[in-house]
């Protein structure tokens, strides 16, 4: 009896402990660790209206985009993009031009000083002017708890085309729009509907903006993008769809993209893309990873990638439509 | 029986060792998300987001809602307004909302409820607003224009930086064809003068070419129009002048020469039988004046003098020139058959100031007499000053004057410039101030005379930090109205220099209102 009753405690003491009533479970949302590349871009060369020659050298920081000088093709830095805020949750960027803080008269004059001190040839008046760095592009992204990109928000200007000189002399930059993004992933973190704000500016102080509201859905089919839908929802009314692109594949590659934003088509050319919409073209060169190397736009501009071995989160600077309507973009 | 009771306690111990997993038999609800798409980082989610705006005002507020994984046909929406003095409303019931807010003004916010139903599941979700509701008719400029050369006006209301006490730049308040908007019609004919008493029993008064009509200084409703003001209604109703004695509240018309009080206490709406000279002659009133503490004074072009417009004693007093002329007085207030008068009113709390022409010659003058206030009422109409302005240029083309109260500077305005003139010396100073753009041409000015609103001017400190300065506009702003090829534009321009009358010379800070204004042909101070 007595080692019946000593049982007897072990087991209900076993019984109790055993017992997880007092945890009480709920399923979990799965989390989306992001794509780890192996590779990210290092530095951007290329040529545009706005910059001209550039070069962007891009500096990382445990695997997160830290700086990006841009220099022009005199190798004189004349921008820079800084992480203004970073957390697990949380990276701000502000990509600043470096503009002239004084006007033309007052450069002539500078000049005229320091060829008188220095003799002509002997300075580099370049050097000696003073800059001031005006933002021309802002983007602030928020991840969530899951690690997926739920927000991001981006903000545009647009560079002065003649700042003027003495008392009308005007270098600031014009804030053109505001355009805030939520993101919709489904369980397979495919982005299935992104939500969008877009606040254009009606003053040059960004005081009044005008708001629109857009949407637009993704769908898919077997994995891959078969349509994006566009919707707007006008003040006082609900979301309804104002067109649609449809992706044709074949062999598996995308040939054509056809709607409401225009109808593109693809060509493959060994390690090119060549993407012809209204005639024009848009090369895109892939590596033998994958990865874009290089984009020649029809207006002229092109930019060259180079990459190097390592991870990075470059592509958080692409916004997500872009990341996501079948184009290659930099990683 | 050993054996079997630890066998039953094994099973028992088994069982207890069963790692329960209903819990986990779950689906996780994503949470209806109201995005207002707000960016500034120091807004506070749990308070109500603030809207302030005019009645009638449209209503816009623009939120993205959505809950992940189900359609958004499957979202219900409510927008509900409620308060204290009204039943609750439903605004709208679409994801976001655009509509005209007809409630009325109310000192407290009406509370606005969006609510968001998940019809999957029965979940409710909801987001508060604080709807500040102010009213349109507010203290601004009256404006009365028209568009078909005088066949019909209308009246506007500008509620604006320059004109109301607490409005920046960026608030500006138009609010466009008052009466039409508020009566269904337009004014017939030109609007030629207006007045606004915005005080108990008090009207907005708005004379055309034939035709009187009076509105509500609140709402713009029309009270009453024409013959139906009148105890002895005029046979024609062209009205020459207006005016309104503050001390003893009496408004006056002008009509046939006549002057027509309307005393408005005790509720009186109706204009009262015309007043009569004091010595019972035929007067004809061109101009008169009210100061605000003193009788007013009124031209009687009849028989070329000035006579007391006496509230307290219900007439015209004649003006005892024994009393008030010497040998040195520059002039006889009851000796002015030759001279017609152009342009009349008080001059501050101290004199009048009246500009004549000589019928003879021409010649101009300015005539500045005293304002006699208790206890020296013998004195209201006492000569002080004829001051020839035979060296000020074009002064016969003026059209509109107005006088600086405490500093001896008047202004003139012909259809294209603006002059000062600087009268403390014995020699006139006369500048012109201001020059219309091409095109324009002036067609109503007067010197802004209310503390009601603010006014810009350039810091006469070149060194200093702040560039401008923003003051209180009594009588510190003029405001001129153009027309140009039809289209009215009204236009505020600072008294940069007080004593000297200069006008702010750097029209970037001048004030500008145009919402597609026709002919302006009347301005008014609306309180």
């Amino acid at each position: 009896m007595k080692n019946i009753l000593l049982a007897f405690s072990v087991l209900l003491y076993l019984c109790s402990s055993c017992t997880k009533e007092a945890e009480y479970k709920v399923a979990k949302k799965p989390v989306y660790n992001p794509v780890k590349y192996g590779y990210r871009a290092c530095e951007i060369s290329g040529e545009n209206a706005h910059w001209g020659k550039f070069t962007l050298k891009i500096n990382y920081e445990n695997e997160v985009t830290d700086s990006i000088t841009r220099i022009d093709a005199n190798n004189r830095i004349k921008g820079r993009m800084s992480l203004s805020a970073a957390s697990k949750t949380n990276r701000s960027y502000k990509m600043y031009d470096y503009v002239y803080a004084v006007d033309a008269d007052s450069i002539k004059r500078l000049d005229e000083k320091l060829a008188n001190k220095y003799g002509a040839g002997n300075y580099s008046l370049e050097d000696s002017i003073p800059i001031a760095g005006k933002s021309i592009f802002e983007s602030k992204i928020i991840i969530d708890d899951y690690g997926k990109d739920a927000n991001q928000t981006l903000e545009y200007y647009t560079p002065f085309e003649d700042p003027g000189v003495g008392a009308d002399f005007n270098n600031e930059y014009t804030h053109d729009s505001t355009i805030i993004s939520r993101f919709e992933f489904d369980e397979n973190a495919k982005l299935v509907a992104e939500r969008i704000f877009k606040d254009v500016y009606l003053d040059k102080d960004g005081e009044k903006a005008q708001r629109t509201l857009f949407k637009r859905e993704y769908e898919y089919l077997k994995d891959k993008l078969s349509a994006i839908i566009y919707l707007k929802a006008e003040s006082g009314e609900n979301f309804t769809e104002i067109g649609r692109d449809n992706y044709v594949y074949s062999d598996n590659k995308l040939t054509e993209i056809n709607g409401y934003s225009g109808n593109k088509t693809f060509a493959y050319e060994g390690n090119k893309i060549i993407m012809t919409e209204n005639g024009a073209k848009t090369e895109y060169e892939l590596n033998e990873k994958g990865f874009l190397i290089a984009v020649k736009y029809p207006n002229g501009s092109y930019m060259n990638i180079k990459y190097e071995e390592g991870n990075g989160d470059f592509e958080h600077l692409t916004p997500m439509y872009e990341r996501h309507r079948g184009l290659p973009f930099i990683k | 029986m050993k054996k079997l009771i630890i066998i039953i306690l094994a099973l028992f111990s088994m069982f207890s060792c069963y790692e329960d997993h209903s819990s986990l038999n779950t689906k996780l609800i994503s949470p209806i998300n109201i995005d207002l798409g707000i960016t500034d980082p120091s807004w506070d989610p749990s308070r109500p987001i603030q809207y302030t705006l005019f009645t009638l005002d449209t209503l816009r507020i623009n939120p993205i809602v959505y809950r992940e994984g189900i359609e958004d046909s499957q979202l219900k929406y409510t927008w509900t307004i409620e308060g204290n003095l009204i039943e609750p409303q439903i605004l709208g019931t679409n994801m976001t909302l655009e509509v005209p807010i007809t409630l009325g003004a109310q000192s407290n916010a009406y509370k606005l409820i969006f609510d968001v139903e998940d019809l999957t599941t029965g979940i409710h979700a909801e987001q508060l607003f604080d709807i500040n509701v102010q009213t349109p008719f507010g203290s601004g400029l009256l404006v009365c224009d028209t568009k078909d050369n005088g066949t019909s006006s209308d009246v506007s209301l500008i509620m604006g930086y320059n004109f109301t006490n607490g409005l920046s730049k960026e608030q500006t308040k138009i609010s466009k064809d008052l009466f039409q908007k508020m009566n269904g019609t337009k004014f017939e004919g030109q609007v030629n003068h207006c007045q606004s008493q915005n005080i108990q029993n008090g009207s907005v008064t708005f004379c055309c070419t034939n035709q009187i009509y009076r509105t509500d200084p609140l709402d713009f409703t029309m009270l009453d129009k024409n013959e139906e003001m009148f105890i002895f209604a005029p046979k024609n109703l062209y009205v020459t002048a207006q005016g309104f004695e503050d001390q003893r509240d009496i408004e006056y018309i002008v009509i046939d020469g006549l002057i027509y009080p309307r005393p408005i206490q005790r509720n009186n709406k109706k204009y009262l039988h015309y007043w009569v000279s004091g010595d019972m002659s035929k007067y004809t009133c061109s101009h008169f004046a009210f100061p605000k503490y003193a009788n007013g004074l009124a031209f009687d072009s009849e028989n070329g003098r000035f006579l007391e417009v006496n509230g307290g004693k219900s007439r015209l007093v004649i003006l005892n020139s024994a009393e008030l002329c010497d040998k040195n007085s520059p002039f006889d207030p009851n000796q002015l058959k030759d001279y017609e008068c152009i342009s009349f009113m008080p001059d501050g709390d101290e004199y009048f100031w009246g500009i004549v022409k000589e019928k003879s010659n021409s010649k101009m003058y300015a005539l500045v007499m005293q304002q006699g206030m208790y206890p020296n009422e013998k004195i209201n109409g006492k000569p002080l000053r004829k001051i020839d302005l035979s060296a000020c240029t074009n002064i016969k083309d003026a059209v509109f004057y107005a006088c600086a109260p405490n500093a001896d500077v008047f202004w003139y305005a012909t259809k294209d410039q603006i002059y000062s003139v600087y009268y403390a010396t014995d020699n006139l100073i006369v500048t012109p101030e201001y020059t219309v753009n091409p095109g324009d041409q002036i067609t109503a000015m007067m010197l802004w005379n209310e503390n009601q609103g603010k006014v810009d001017y350039t810091n006469p400190v070149p060194t200093a930090s702040d560039k401008i300065i923003s003051t209180y506009n009594e009588s510190r702003m003029l405001v001129i109205a153009t027309e140009n090829n039809g289209i009215g534009t009204i236009r505020t321009i600072a008294v940069a220099n007080v004593l000297r009358g200069s006008l702010e010379q750097d029209r970037t800070i001048h004030g500008e209102y145009s919402d597609n204004f026709g002919k302006i042909t009347a301005i008014a101070l609306h309180k």
